[in-house]
């Protein structure tokens, strides 16, 4: 039994695979084959200890499933990783781009957060592919936005025209970094295949 | 006498695709079964046969759900899709296209 798992448990640990869940169902579905092996083993009379040894011996190299595996998932594991690094990225990008804007405000502070959720919002409205709705995008939320904060806001604030432009200019460098990050991983596929044959 | 592993890692989607066209099968299932029409000289290692089953399926060609079986056991047992379909036939098509050229060149060279 032990056997069992500590093979499943390495395939798992080697293979890479992109996400828990996966690794748990091809973890689950190996240790399934690893008991029909030993139950095979079992039927044509050997003891449980060589049963499980018989098993361990017809299942294979450990690593060398993983390694199959491995390729499998490949280019998931790195568009996961790389969506994951824009995300990130877009998120430093977007408040250094927001708190530089309008640091120049003193007492501020709800303003770089304020800019921060207004440009989240519009990045996402980024995702229908017409030029108009680009603009509407970060003109929207801003609106929405200066109505929900407006009670909050200090009485001298910068005018909206100037949050516009800065949301406008957030927005573009958003749109950059993620256009730069999802053509990077069908790049880096071709040089890898490119290796590979 | 086994064969190139090579050889028979070219064809290994062709057979699994070939073998799930009859019914639905786990992976156990689908290299007890290749052993016995082979009468053994098709040994699939699981090293083989899971990572081609979890490429199968997630090309589309085959689904999968967890099931189960006459043991009263939970399985994951794989199944052709539409396309799935369409692919194992046109394979064998190729295949068998491909294996009567070879064998007219082999032919042509033991003359």
């Amino acid at each position: 039994m032990t056997t069992r798992f500590a093979l499943v448990r390495r395939v798992g640990a080697l293979a890479r695979l992109p996400d828990r869940r996966r690794r748990e169902e091809v973890e689950r579905e190996l240790s399934d084959h690893l008991e029909d092996l030993i139950e095979e083993a079992r039927r044509r009379g050997y003891d449980e200890t060589m049963a499980g040894r018989m098993a361990a011996i017809r299942f294979g190299d450990p690593g060398r499933i993983a390694e199959d595996f491995n390729s499998v998932y490949a280019f998931e594991r790195l568009s996961r990783r790389t969506a994951a690094g824009a995300v990130s990225l877009s998120v430093i990008v977007a408040v250094c781009v927001a708190t530089g804007l309008f640091s120049w405000a003193p007492g501020h502070a709800l303003l770089p957060t304020l800019a921060f959720a207004s440009a989240a919002s519009a990045r996402l409205l980024q995702g229908i592919p017409v030029p108009f709705l680009w603009f509407a995008g970060t003109a929207g939320p801003i609106a929405m936005a200066a109505l929900a904060f407006r009670p909050l806001l200090p009485e001298q604030g910068p005018p909206p025209w100037l949050l516009w432009i800065g949301l406008t200019l957030s927005c573009a460098t958003l749109r950059g970094v993620v256009n730069l990050f999802s053509i990077w991983p069908q790049v880096h596929l071709k040089a890898y295949r490119g290796r590979a044959s | 006498m086994p064969f190139n592993r090579e050889l028979l890692k070219g064809s290994i989607s062709l057979l699994i695709l070939k073998l799930l066209s009859e019914r639905d099968m786990y992976g156990y299932e689908i290299i007890q079964e290749a052993a016995r029409r082979s009468e053994n000289v098709f040994e699939l290692k699981e090293g083989t046969i899971y990572p081609a089953l979890h490429q199968l399926h997630k090309q589309g060609y085959l689904r999968a759900e967890w099931r189960t079986g006459d043991s009263g056991k939970q399985r994951k047992y794989y199944g052709l899709t539409s396309t799935g379909r369409t692919k194992a036939r046109r394979g064998q098509e190729d295949w068998r296209r491909f294996t009567q050229t070879v064998n007219a060149i082999l032919a042509k060279d033991e003359l």
